[in-house]
């Protein structure tokens, strides 16, 4: 047995995963580098499994629960911001439906019913956006579902 | 199975339905294996709670698709992991094994009166020769040397033979003892 063979097992002997042959005794007990070596393996060994076991601080589940909270509020701020951009978004796209089918003159007019507060009648402005009542219920749809979705995340979120 | 997989488990479900508590109670299990293993890889105490901290969020965020096939401490293993790897990308360890071989102080004999010190000396030492180890080396010997980590779940948080393992841990070890004997 060399030297070379001795060196590649003493970490293995040194963690008691190999036991000690007779033909490794006699070379170790004759060469001191592999003596040295096998010394140094087993302090290495013992210094390792003597390491301190760290535990964790008193308050760092606590720590750990309460940085989740705040991650989940913030996410949920997060999803309320979104929600109220979609539902700003929505009202917007009703407003420009309105405008578009009520054509701009229509949209026009109505201003200028209301600066001069004598333009066009309420009854006239419904009889005008009588033939678009479809996409009416379309937006309120749209609204609802985005009302809708803002409940469900509320719950869905919430701690 | 074995019970405490059961109990994991148990855990898990608990924690997907919404039960404030059983996350807790999840951090308290294995706060020391993940606060112990990161305190080891990692180069200050504050360093090491705010890392923990980071693999519990990420161990919360990945419950919902958690699908079990690997045990919860694999996968925990797994998340220490990739969070002292990213981390250090960012932050360097500056530790060295500056101490020339002729200052290491006085040589004592095991049972001598100064064992204690050369106890601590060695570790000390020990500790220093880590942070010059590979990723890979550094984390078995981190781990291995924890209670309660067998053999077998680190070879399956590796995806490693569990010869393989023992082997590189041998290979770790030789490294250390190159690096403690020069």
């Amino acid at each position: 047995m060399t030297c070379h063979d001795v060196v590649q097992l003493v970490e293995a002997i040194a963690a008691g995963d190999l036991e000690v042959s007779e033909e490794v005794r006699r070379h170790v007990e004759s060469c001191p580098p592999c003596a040295a070596a096998l010394a140094s393996a087993r302090r290495i060994e013992a210094a390792l499994s003597a390491w301190p076991q760290p535990a964790a601080p008193a308050a760092f589940a606590a720590a750990v629960v309460a940085r989740v909270r705040s991650e989940q509020w913030t996410s949920e701020q997060r999803v309320d911001r979104v929600f109220n951009a979609a539902i700003a978004f929505a009202v917007l796209v009703v407003i420009g439906g309105i405008a578009a089918l009520t054509n701009v003159s229509g949209v026009l007019a109505g201003a200028n019913w209301l600066v001069n507060a004598v333009a066009t009648s309420l009854s006239e402005m419904a009889v005008q956006a009588a033939p678009a009542i479809r996409t009416y219920v379309a937006a309120v749809g749209v609204l609802m579902t985005a009302l809708l979705m803002w409940w469900w995340a509320e719950r869905r979120f919430t701690v | 199975m074995h019970n405490d997989d059961l109990a994991d488990d148990g855990l898990i479900q608990r924690c997907r339905s919404g039960d404030d508590r059983a996350f807790g109670e999840l951090v308290a299990k294995y706060q020391n294996l993940v606060y112990g293993l990161i305190y080891r890889l990692a180069a200050d105490r504050t360093h090491a709670e705010d890392l923990a901290q980071d693999v519990f969020l990420r161990i919360h965020r990945g419950l919902p698709y958690f699908r079990g096939e690997a045990r919860l401490s694999t996968w925990i293993f797994r998340i220490v992991q990739h969070v002292c790897v990213e981390t250090r990308g960012k932050r360097r360890v500056n530790l060295s094994l500056d101490q020339p071989p002729g200052d290491r102080g006085p040589r004592s004999e095991p049972g001598g009166p100064d064992t204690a010190f050369a106890d601590l000396e060695l570790r000390d030492r020990l500790e220093k020769a880590m942070a010059k180890l590979p990723e890979q080396y550094r984390f078995l010997i981190a781990a291995h040397y924890l209670r309660g980590v067998r053999y077998e779940a680190l070879a399956e948080s590796l995806n490693l033979p569990l010869g393989t393992i023992k082997t590189h841990l041998y290979r770790a070890k030789r490294r250390l003892r190159d690096l403690l004997d020069t």
